[in-house]
């Protein structure tokens, strides 16, 4: 438009749905060595690469003022819907932008005037080629010239995407392609894990095979590979051969219906441990949960393939999301059943969320369509799945409907009230993730520490349950103690409500909404931000006015408590304004308890810290409490005193260091404690190296060494700033160094 | 066996980490008010370049008077020798000017102009016999360039460059007389009484007051006219220069050639360069005041500065079409015109915004200033601003963002002025498109 007719940029697209369910836009091999082949050509394109997809307009927009002007797609059965829905969009933005769909999948029909090209490297690179240069008739062979194109040795694909993106073994085609050469290449670059190699089963031929074991031997590959075969190719004998070529991961594409299938997973088992190998299942058709019991493992926790999602489904819950989460649309939405089948409702969510949302649904009222026992499931793409799911049945209403599928996450009541099984999408689970929402004054009557469950969340709905929680606020402030055992692994809903600067409201990464479509932003508060029908802008600015309103009304501007406190908007329906100001102001370390329960909850999934540890044998510094240093403070310094992102946690009387910010744990020395206890309380380097002097009885040569070494280990580790040191030289008129 | 050796990135980016380079957008081509890159995304140059392209990319004008140039000289030793393409700049230059400004030491940077002032101030009073002048004043946000003095002189980033040290001494830091919050903070009056006491009490040493009429880098604040002018007669009371640098404010930037022509004031020493040529070629230029001249011209003393290309005859043919496509297309009042469409549409696109605080400036220099909370006046954060400034990016929009601790945070928006109402309205359709989403 602005430089001439001749120039004429050309972008790829694909939609990556992992076996997570998650849509990233990502590297595709094949989409690399078309590049490769077009960039010889002396034609350069782009290949569109986003992991945290954002909504539907805002990807759109992105696409479209990029500046592209024909745009690739690469189509496949799982990306269908989003590829049509991004193809319609683009179009309505921009009808000039040339599209063509890329595509293996022959039952991919032609939409609505979209040209679609066959990967089939036979003739796909000609035809592309063609409709670039807008030939009517463009050649359908290709053209055969001394063409190499490698796609991570060429500098195509980053090589530590190699794990996820694959590499194919042969092509097939025309151009040459040297898998010697990507070997040798990523080798080189040190590539650890497991490649998957994207042959198709049918394609793996003895004859690869036997190149790919060559290969490894002579360049001592660092990496393993999985490759997928058919069932009926695959003996003793054929398995041996897979194993000597650096195979580790095996995904059989198994006809279930087979007959013996029992005596065919005992073999597979039998495999696995013979040749320390994973082996996966591939099923086209459905097969009984009862059969497959016995092969899948019973599951310890939360899954890879759920984690993501769990994660997102605790922020809802919390109200806690991770800075980098958020970034201008929707994650989660509390949805109630009739809003879920409301199809007027979803246009209108379309503009909120973005591409990888989820819908917790409801469950207060018990919901009416309950999944039955899963009898049937399948395994399509080696991950275990319900094969008839509430996530199906939502996927095909959504998706013919051309909106964007969100993941669903089903809390199904229990005969406890306070237990919930927890389905996420159409994940198999032989045992089911459960939850426990209790509230928190209920430890007297209920003792939350005997569930056990994956997840106890504690709940504040009423006053008897804020007086709690505060009991334990003031206990972990005044003497670093935990008050309970529960107080560890449980999270706390609506905790961005009592943890200092961390109100995610105004970005709206969730929020709750019924038939009605009115968008109530924060959990336990009935108080609604406008309806959906007023579009996301619009909800946006609602919520910032209403922010702005309150703090202006409850004169945060200058309280003092403005620093820690969360300055809440839509507080739950028991508390009025007043108690929230006074609760914050009268209970001042509530954002700390948050920060060090977090700390805790966090060390408690992610580590053996805390297995079999009792609450008192916990304990955690401020300058309230100290554990290990027990002097006095005769004027307070702050020149010292430690970062507030620094925890010291005594863990069955042994001291460690948290950085929450680098979420690091270091095990520390007892005078090291002692030194941290000291600053935190404020005590200055003289004094301090009095007491280590008495408390060690060293002398003062060696006690203000001690007091140094700690200081530079502070200042190393983030916890002081480099100034400390440089004022010390300073003081002490030396030259400051450099 | 094959062997894949990595490449490092070959040259270092301006305040960037020093590996940088891979990951930055490679611009290839520019017309007009657009930039593309070498992935054939285009966008609107919202910066001007670095604020001193603006008279757009690939202007004719300035490219036919480079190119007559390069066949007549591209290159003079001024030492020894004049030019009549460097002499006929100069005059046209002072022309522009009030007549008591009558020379110009060129130079190639606003860094080095800003270098030649600090020398000048300090020089003219030792040729006085007054050694004790020395100390220079300046704002505590102000940027004045990266070389060694003009690093000195700036408030902005006084931690980072504390490393480089030791520093040119000799700079009274002063607070800008600016605040998000009108209503707190110091009043205007306020910060002229404390300027009052700080001549009083230091006059004796202080041999000039350096500022930008317009605090560009700290975030488009302009100096309020109330306190250029009280400056301006304290620096005429206690015989210190005045130095304004017009690096980015000068050569119509903001619908008048020069920012101090509005304020009434006339300074001692003025700082040009970024616009000076469009961008095209590397010029700056220092204008000094007959008292200087007369100072060195009665002591028969030189100014001990030189850069080999200081005055180059190329660059100096593109400043003189750059004054003459001003000149011709009657650029300053469409700049004016401009600006002023641009910072009411924004109002009008962002009003209701929660971040949004104000867009401030004048012509088209501007800033648009983003704030957590109305209430409370507290600047968003540079991350948050980066967000702001990478999702403009990515839908076709260059803007620079700015953030001064505790003072502002926001972006500049500092088009050419050749810019259309048209493009002026699709700026504000990207930001308003982009801010619609992005609320902290």
């Amino acid at each position: 438009m602005f430089f001439g007719k001749n120039t004429s940029q050309i972008l790829f697209l694909y939609f990556r749905i992992s076996d997570y369910n998650l849509i990233s836009a990502e590297y595709l091999w094949d989409h690399a060595m078309i590049r490769g082949f077009l960039q010889k050509k002396g034609i350069e394109s782009t290949q569109y690469i986003q992991s945290q997809l954002p909504s539907i307009y805002e990807l759109t927009e992105e696409i479209v003022f990029s500046g592209v002007q024909q745009l690739i797609i690469g189509v496949d059965q799982n990306n269908l819907w989003c590829s049509k829905l991004v193809t319609r969009e683009i179009r309505r933005i921009d009808a000039t932008i040339e599209i063509l769909w890329l595509t293996a999948s022959a039952d991919i029909q032609e939409e609505e005037g979209i040209q679609i090209v066959a990967l089939d490297y036979a003739d796909c690179l000609g035809k592309i080629q063609a409709w670039i240069s807008g030939s009517v008739r463009g050649s359908a062979n290709n053209e055969k010239c001394d063409i190499s194109v490698n796609p991570y040795s060429d500098g195509l694909i980053p090589s530590d995407k190699a794990i996820t993106v694959g590499l194919r073994l042969s092509t097939g085609c025309p151009t040459e392609y040297s898998l010697e050469r990507e070997l040798v290449f990523l080798n080189t670059e040190n590539l650890n894990g497991i490649i998957p190699v994207l042959d198709e089963s049918q394609y793996m031929q003895d004859s690869l095979v036997d190149e790919l074991c060559k290969l490894k031997v002579n360049l001592n590959l660092k990496y393993t590979f999985r490759v997928h075969v058919r069932s009926e190719q695959l003996d003793e004998a054929q398995l041996q051969r897979l194993v000597a070529a650096g195979i580790k991961d095996i995904v059989i594409e198994q006809d279930m219906e087979t007959l013996n299938l029992k005596e065919m997973l005992k073999r597979y088992k039998a495999w696995e441990e013979i040749h320390n190998i994973r082996i996966r299942l591939k099923t086209f058709y459905p097969v009984s949960a009862d059969i497959m019991d016995e092969w899948i493992e019973i599951e310890q926790g939360v899954q890879v393939h759920e984690q993501a999602i769990v994660n997102g489904y605790l922020s809802f819950v919390t109200g806690l999301y991770p800075p980098g989460f958020i970034n201008g649309s929707v994650k989660h939405i509390g949805i109630t059943e009739s809003a879920l089948y409301d199809l007027d409702y979803h246009k209108h969510l379309k503009e909120f969320v973005g591409l990888n949302y989820s819908f917790i649904i409801d469950n207060s009222d018990k919901f009416s369509k309950q999944p039955e026992r899963v009898s049937e499931i399948h395994a399509r793409d080696s991950i275990w799945r319900n094969n008839l799911s509430l996530f199906g049945e939502v996927k095909d209403l959504l998706g013919h409907s051309q909106n964007v599928l969100p993941h669903l996450i089903l809390e199904e009541m229990s005969e406890d009230e306070f237990k919930y099984e927890l389905n996420i999408d159409d994940f198999y689970r032989k045992e089911k993730l459960q939850i426990v929402k209790i509230p928190y004054a209920s430890d007297s009557d209920l003792n939350i520490a005997s569930y056990s469950c994956q997840y106890k969340v504690l709940l504040i709905d009423s006053s008897e349950d804020l007086s709690a929680f505060l009991r334990d606020v003031e206990c972990l402030n005044q003497s670093g103690e935990i008050n309970h055992s529960y107080q560890i692994p449980s999270l706390l809903a609506e905790s961005c409500r009592w943890s200092g600067g961390n109100c995610k409201l105004c970005q709206m990464p969730r929020f709750h909404t019924d038939g009605s479509g009115q968008v109530k932003p924060c959990g336990g508060s009935s108080k609604g931000a406008g309806s959906v029908n007023e579009g996301y802008a619009a909800i946006l600015q609602n919520v910032g006015a209403a922010a702005e309103e309150e703090q202006l009304i409850r004169q945060c501007n200058g309280c003092e408590v403005e620093a820690q406190c969360s300055k809440c908007t839509f507080l739950p329906d028991f508390m009025s304004r007043e108690q929230y100001c006074a609760t914050q102001k009268n209970h001042k370390s509530i954002s700390r308890y948050i920060s060090v329960t977090s700390v805790l909850q966090m060390l408690s999934r992610s580590s053996r810290l805390l297995s079999g540890v009792e609450a008192s044998q916990i304990k955690i510094s401020s300058n309230q409490s100290v554990h290990y240093y027990d002097g006095d403070v005769a004027c307070y310094n702050s020149i010292h005193v430690p970062a507030q992102h620094f925890f010291l946690i005594s863990i069955q009387k042994q001291p460690y260091l948290y950085d929450a910010l680098k979420h690091k744990m270091l095990k520390v020395n007892e005078p090291l404690a002692v030194i941290f206890e000291a600053f935190l309380k404020g005590i200055n380097e003289k004094e301090l190296s009095d007491y280590l002097q008495t408390h060690y009885e060293i002398n003062d040569v060696q006690a203000e060494m001690l007091v140094e070494e700690a200081v530079q280990s502070f200042v190393r580790l983030g916890c002081m700033p480099q100034s400390v040191i440089n004022k010390k030289i300073l003081v002490e008129g030396e030259h400051v160094a450099g | 066996m094959l062997l894949v050796e990595k490449e490092l990135y070959p040259f270092v980016h301006p305040l960037k980490p020093i590996m940088a380079g891979n990951e930055l957008p490679s611009q290839i081509e520019g017309n007009g008010i657009y930039l593309k890159d070498n992935t054939g995304k285009i966008c609107i140059d919202g910066i001007s370049g670095l604020w001193n392209v603006s008279l757009g990319y690939r202007h004719p004008e300035i490219i036919k008077a480079i190119t007559n140039q390069l066949h007549q000289l591209p290159f003079v030793n001024l030492v020894d020798n004049t030019n009549p393409t460097t002499l006929k700049y100069a005059k046209r230059l002072l022309e522009l000017l009030p007549a008591s400004l009558n020379k110009v030491v060129y130079t190639c940077t606003g860094s080095e102009s800003v270098e030649v002032a600090i020398k000048l101030a300090r020089k003219y009073y030792a040729l006085r016999g007054n050694r004790e002048k020395k100390e220079i004043v300046s704002f505590a946000s102000s940027y004045h360039g990266t070389y060694y003095g003009s690093m000195s002189a700036s408030g902005i980033d006084r931690s980072i460059s504390e490393d480089y040290g030791p520093k040119v001494p000799g700079f009274i830091f002063i607070p800008v007389p600016f605040s998000n919050n009108r209503a707190s903070g110091c009043s205007i009056e306020e910060h002229i009484l404390n300027l009052e006491v700080l001549f009083e009490e230091s006059g004796d040493r202080l041999a000039g007051f350096m500022m930008e009429p317009i605090l560009g880098s700290a975030g488009v604040i302009p100096v309020p006219e109330k306190y250029m002018q009280k400056a301006k007669a304290l620096c005429e009371e206690y015989d210190v220069l005045l130095i304004l640098d017009e690096v980015a404010t000068g050569f119509g930037r903001t619908g008048i050639m020069f920012a101090h022509e509005q304020y009434k004031v006339i300074p001692d020493i003025l700082c040009l360069s970024k616009g000076i040529n469009s961008g095209y070629l590397p010029l700056g230029a220092t204008v000094l005041s007959n008292r200087i001249y007369e100072a060195f011209a009665s002591t028969n003393s030189h100014i001990e500065h030189l850069s080999t290309q200081n005055g180059n005859p190329i660059a100096c043919a593109a400043a003189i079409a750059t004054l003459d496509v001003i000149k011709n297309e009657s650029l300053l009042s469409k700049v004016e015109l401009n600006g002023n469409l641009l910072k009411a549409l924004i109002n009008e696109a962002l009003g209701k915004h929660k971040n949004f605080h104000e867009v401030r400036g004048q012509g088209m220099m501007i800033g648009v200033s983003l704030v957590k909370s109305k209430s409370t006046y507290e600047c968003l954060n540079m991350g948050q601003i980066m967000q702001i400034t990478h999702k403009l990016w990515k839908n076709g929009l260059l803007v620079y963002p700015f953030y001064t601790e505790s003072l502002t945070a926001g972006f500049h928006i500092i088009p050419p002025f050749v810019i259309t109402p048209d493009e002026i309205s699709k700026i504000v359709q990207i930001i308003r498109r982009v801010l619609d989403r992005t609320v902290f």
